[in-house]
């Protein structure tokens, strides 16, 4: 369970009254639902995950998070470029109280990388280093997963291969997705949340927060 | 193109319709090898601008019946040889060669046909191996001239309409879709392409309109109308100023807390949190130390070339300077206690740069620790801890190594009491760190003490008794300068170091008092502004 309590969330505005991300906003993300959260560009989805993973404090408020929960999906921010893959994941899994034999194990034969994960990440493309954060986040054993729009790493292949091992995750964590996609949302998510004008207004179905959400935009009949 | 060519061709082929591959390959390693002789039959001669086709590569194809209709590429490889000229037997060629999933051979039969005046079948075709192999710009050129060539086929102006929105061209894809819609207004597809680029312009409204017709049209594409809904609710938040998509939260109320569904709702009394033993909170937060030093032992001395030789060379240096410096000053008379300048200059080097590290790392803790501050695990103790800790161990391994060098040298012996030297560089250690953590305090509230605190430094240099003793100050300018508590640690440190030495203005208490205070107010100001340090970047 991931509690939000009073949260309140802002940012700057370039030229004008900073923007609320979030207003006073209690809720609870429970786990073993999947839920997926709508809401337009700049609405402040991304943040809210960011909040929910406790890489960025609220303004006010607090997040309490009873349960382990990930980075968001292959976020590479805390690599240090000098430092090779092999040790960026060992200290990651360390951090977090994974045994990194076991890591480094899936890693290797998850993410591809063959002789680069002993290279230094700065040597890595963007695509190898999303692979690298996308297996980490998936050799350590969360229990709830944070997604950011749909993942695209890699080739054809290597996204199936992603998909199927998520979707095998999902079995036994839950999640907490964001997009702009409602078919990525209806595939993969029970219930739903529409971040709207600073307030979070929560759905027991996907279907009920897809038409709310076009009744939202102004759009009847949907 | 040769008979002969043909004759061999038209050989192999009836030898693997009737099952018999190993002879047809026989055939094949003729003197002009399959590479040659494919190459030949396929393209009339091998294309110089087209390298990446590799003839060679039909052969696993020919191996392989299944993967391809055998008797139908054959006959139109047959075709071609015989009248390189033709369009039919290329096209033919090409589309079971795409069947085969080979993009890349089917460009090269096609490839010399591709010219001005060539029949929209053809364009259309190249325009689709060309967007398979992910070229996009000829494709698009292909594209247009088969929808110019022949008009009235509203397939031609879909593709073309598809890949103008792949490049971005919402404009001209507009444009093209409704060329589709105006020779087939049934066609799904086409009002989706239009609804997509209608989007891309910004035409929100329309847009949804679009995505509603196609959607009614085919029950395919209810998906995609959703997705023109949920993108367009995105355009619309991006500019509220539009009118048409601005709807106000009054509007359109959403729901009320209380129809909240279960799940959302906060729990009134959460079970009490399982609470972990101490040993547990220790084991975790020793495992997280454990690992953010590891992190900055490996990336200390990134910047530097001379890695961990240069936490050695630095203070050997300043003693060597310092000892040069004063024979030409001062003569170069022995110093006050024991007998080697050097020594002495040591013994207050060695401690005053312990202090400067780790008060200097102070100020730029959030600027390099800030990315594992974004870890929620991670606290700003952890990183100020095991930055310090680290820095501290480094300069003790310096202090220990230095005094084995001099000891070697003959220079000096090693310290009366070790155990005093030890509590000395604790006491030393837990100053410098309190005031450490008053940097970082300061460093997230303004700029000003990272230009300070490097003069201030400079200055404790010269007030902190490294290379004189307090014996040959003035009296009234010598009580000041024992309010540094950094003089009390180098004499204290002198006093473990020498065997006769008992400094008369160590006062243990006073040192005592200055850590407690230090620690005590670098920690609450660390606190207040702990917020704002994980925000730093």
């Amino acid at each position: 369970m991931i509690l939000l309590e009073n949260v309140t969330k802002t940012y700057p505005v370039a030229g004008a009254p900073r923007r609320a991300v979030l207003r006073d906003v209690t809720m609870a993300f429970p786990h073993g639902r999947n839920i997926g959260i709508l809401g337009g560009n700049g609405a402040g989805k991304s943040t809210l995950l960011r909040l929910i993973a406790g890489t960025e404090p609220p303004d006010q408020g607090r997040v309490r998070r009873l349960c382990r929960v990930s980075f968001p999906l292959g976020f590479t921010g805390t690599f240090h470029g000098a430092l090779s893959g092999r040790e960026n994941a060992t200290f990651l899994a360390r951090v977090y109280g994974a045994d990194p034999d076991r890591v480094l194990d899936f890693i290797a034969d998850f993410s591809e990388l063959g002789p680069y994960l002993d290279m230094p990440v700065e040597t890595y493309s963007a695509g190898m280093s999303a692979r690298l954060a996308f297996g980490l986040t998936l050799a350590i054993d969360f229990d709830v997963y944070l997604v950011d729009e749909v993942t695209e790493v890699g080739d054809a292949r290597f996204r199936a291969k992603s998909a199927r091992a998520f979707r095998d995750r999902i079995g036994r964590s839950s999640l907490i997705l964001v997009s702009h996609s409602s078919a990525t949302i209806r595939a993969l998510c029970d219930c739903c949340a529409i971040l709207w004008d600073g307030a979070l207004h929560p759905y027991e179905t996907v279907e009920d927060g897809m038409t709310a959400y076009a009744r939202l935009m102004g759009v009847t009949d949907a | 193109m040769t008979p002969p060519a043909a004759n061999r061709l038209e050989a192999i082929a009836a030898r693997l319709r009737e099952g018999r591959a190993a002879e047809a390959e026989r055939l094949l390693d003729g003197a002009e090898g399959f590479g040659a002789l494919a190459a030949a039959v396929l393209l009339g001669r091998p294309p110089p601008d087209a390298p990446e086709a590799d003839p060679a590569a039909l052969l696993p194809l020919l191996r392989d019946p299944a993967r391809a209709d055998l008797d139908r590429l054959a006959a139109a490889l047959l075709r071609i040889a015989e009248a390189p000229e033709e369009e039919s037997p290329r096209i033919e060629a090409a589309c079971l060669l795409l069947e085969a999933d080979e993009p890349q051979l089917a460009e090269a039969a096609l490839r010399p046909a591709w010219r001005r005046g060539a029949g929209s079948l053809l364009c259309r075709v190249i325009s689709g191996v060309w967007a398979v192999l992910g070229r996009d710009l000829p494709a698009l050129e292909a594209a247009r001239a088969a929808a110019e060539t022949a008009p009235g086929l509203a397939e031609y102006h879909l593709h073309h309409a598809g890949l103008l929105l792949q490049a971005e061209q919402p404009g001209a894809a507009l444009l093209a879709a409704g060329r589709a819609i105006g020779l087939r207004p049934e066609e799904a597809v086409a009002w989706r392409q239009a609804s997509a680029a209608l989007l891309a312009l910004g035409h929100t409204a329309e847009a949804i309109e679009a995505s509603r017709r196609a959607a009614a049209l085919s029950r395919d594409q209810a998906g995609f109308a959703e997705e023109v809904l949920v993108s367009a609710g995105a355009e619309a938040l991006r500019r509220p100023e539009t009118p048409a998509a601005a709807p106000s939260p009054a509007a359109a109320p959403p729901p009320a807390e209380r129809d909240w569904p279960a799940w959302a709702r906060p729990p009134a009394a959460l079970p009490p949190p399982p609470r972990p033993g101490l040993r547990r909170i220790a084991a975790a937060r020793l495992r997280v130390l454990d690992a953010l030093m590891l992190r900055e032992a490996r990336t200390f001395f990134t910047d530097s070339r001379l890695g961990y030789a240069w936490a050695l060379f630095e203070p050997l240096t300043h003693v060597f300077v310092l000892t040069v410096a004063m024979m030409f000053l001062g003569g170069g008379h022995a110093p006050l206690i024991g007998d080697s300048m050097p020594i002495f200059y040591m013994t207050g080097v060695l401690p005053y740069l312990l202090f400067c590290h780790l008060t200097e790392k102070g100020l730029d803790i959030t600027r390099s620790g800030h990315v594992v501050l974004t870890l929620p695990d991670v606290s700003l103790f952890d990183v100020v801890a095991s930055t310090l800790i680290l820095r501290a161990a480094t300069d003790a391994v310096v202090l220990v190594v230095s005094l084995a060098i001099f000891a070697a040298l003959g220079m000096g012996g090693l310290p009366r009491d070790p155990a005093s030297l030890a509590l000395a560089y604790l006491l030393l250690f837990l100053l410098a760190s309190g005031i450490a953590a008053i940097n970082l305090a300061l460093s997230t509230l303004s700029s000003v003490p990272e230009k300070i605190w490097p003069i201030a430094l400079r200055a404790l240099y010269f007030l902190s008794g490294i290379f004189y003793h307090p014996d040959i100050m003035p009296a009234a300018f010598r009580e000041w300068v024992l309010l540094n508590p950094l003089v009390h640690v180098i004499e204290w440190v002198r006093q473990s170091y020498y065997p006769l030495y008992v400094s008369p203005y160590l006062d243990i208490p006073y040192l005592l008092r200055c850590t407690v205070a230090a620690l005590l107010l670098g920690t609450l100001a660390a606190a207040a502004t702990s917020r704002r340090a994980r925000l730093a970047h």
